[in-house]
């Protein structure tokens, strides 16, 4: 493939997958400035590793898998300190939409939850939230389909927990 | 709220979300790209002036250089003049092709490369400029006092004047980039020293180099 076709074709696969970059970044960058910064790192290292993309797997996947690695090294590597902040961000962006209030505290506790998650953690509720398959995950963050699928089930028994009180 | 209608919720507001995000970048790459267009235009008309300057210099220069093809005293720096002033008209030109050349339908990462490449082509002409005109006002002296006023610089100041004259351009020069140097933590100065050294021109390039990367075959 030329250079030029293959700008087009990681042009195009970003541009219709621009909300896993968005969203891992929202996950993990606490100020505005850390999550552009994220945002940039994450798809400059998703340049970088698309000669190697296989097009018969799926891009999203491919993408969650760099973008979750580069979020989590950054925050490791840098101390970032990642929480809160950067979610209650995140949902601020629609702001009041005309929503149902209890959906939106639920909503609001459930991203302080997922704040209060280590790295790894918060990558599997992400990815369980986004409605991947375990298989997904498992591919994703490199574990095994049982192993997400037991840290899913404790993270609800948790987060269930959580809603209740 | 049950945990399947929170993670329905969930993925609700992240689908509004992305739609909110994709017509802000819509907007603001508009937004931007109209600023561009802007600044580019009002970059280009300083150009434009400069290169009619240039262009009235080239014609007295040159009249000049035909006025005194067979006085090599006089042949000399009004050519070294000519020479400067014709680099100076392509280096204008080749700023407006630029500038006019910018396709603001292309992707940003191409308009950028244009922008970064304008840029840098300025900063290289500020560059040589800033550091050519001490070493140019002997030869102006020369040729203006013979070309304005029919005098002789040579015999009128003598021989050793117009030598030291070169001497105070090449100490001028120094005295420069040294004040530049010293001064550097004034914003002014920082700009000339940069402008001057070169230090805006490289973090142009290396930008330029950067771009021009993300669309090389890798």
């Amino acid at each position: 493939m030329s250079g030029s076709a293959r700008h087009d074709d990681f042009v195009a696969l970003i541009t219709a997958h621009a909300g896993v970059v968005r969203k891992v970044a929202a996950m993990y960058g606490r100020r505005a400035e850390d999550r552009r910064d994220l945002e940039q790192d994450i798809v400059a290292q998703l340049w970088k590793a698309f000669p190697a993309y296989d097009a018969a797997r799926a891009f999203a996947t491919w993408a969650y898998r760099i973008a979750l690695n580069v979020a989590i090294s950054a925050v490791r590597s840098e101390g970032w300190r990642d929480g809160l902040d950067a979610l209650d961000a995140a949902g601020d962006v629609i702001g009041d939409d005309g929503g149902e209030p209890e959906r939106d505290e639920a909503l609001a506790r459930l991203r302080g939850f997922i704040a209060g998650l280590d790295p790894l953690n918060r990558a599997l509720m992400l990815l369980y939230l986004e409605d991947r398959s375990y298989r997904e995950i498992a591919e994703i963050l490199g574990i095994s389909e049982t192993n997400v699928a037991t840290k899913i089930n404790r993270a609800k028994h948790k987060l269930r927990a959580q809603l209740e009180h | 709220m049950e945990l399947d209608a929170l993670k329905a919720a969930w993925r609700e507001h992240e689908r509004k979300l992305d739609a909110s995000v994709a017509l802000n970048l819509h907007v603001a790459r508009a937004l931007e790209l109209d600023r561009t267009r802007k600044a580019v235009r009002r970059s280009a008309a300083l150009p434009l002036f400069e290169l009619v300057c240039d262009a009235i210099l080239v014609l007295l220069f040159g009249s000049f250089v035909g006025d005194h093809w067979r006085e090599a005293a006089m042949l000399a720096p009004g050519l070294a003049l000519l020479v400067g002033g014709i680099a100076l008209v392509a280096v204008g030109l080749r700023q407006l092709a630029l500038a006019a050349g910018i396709d603001y339908d292309a992707p940003v990462v191409a308009i950028q490369r244009d922008v970064e490449r304008l840029a840098a082509l300025r900063l290289a002409k500020t560059r040589a400029i800033l550091l050519a005109v001490p070493l140019v006002w002997p030869l102006l002296l020369i040729v203006g006092t013979k070309g304005l006023l029919g005098i002789d610089a040579y015999v009128a100041f003598g021989v050793p004047f117009v030598a030291a004259q070169f001497a105070f351009g090449v100490v001028a020069l120094l005295a420069l980039v040294a004040l530049g140097r010293h001064f550097s933590s004034r914003a002014f100065w920082r700009r000339l020293r940069n402008d001057v050294v070169g230090a805006n021109l490289a973090a142009a390039r290396t930008r330029l180099a950067t771009i021009e990367g993300f669309e090389r075959d890798g």
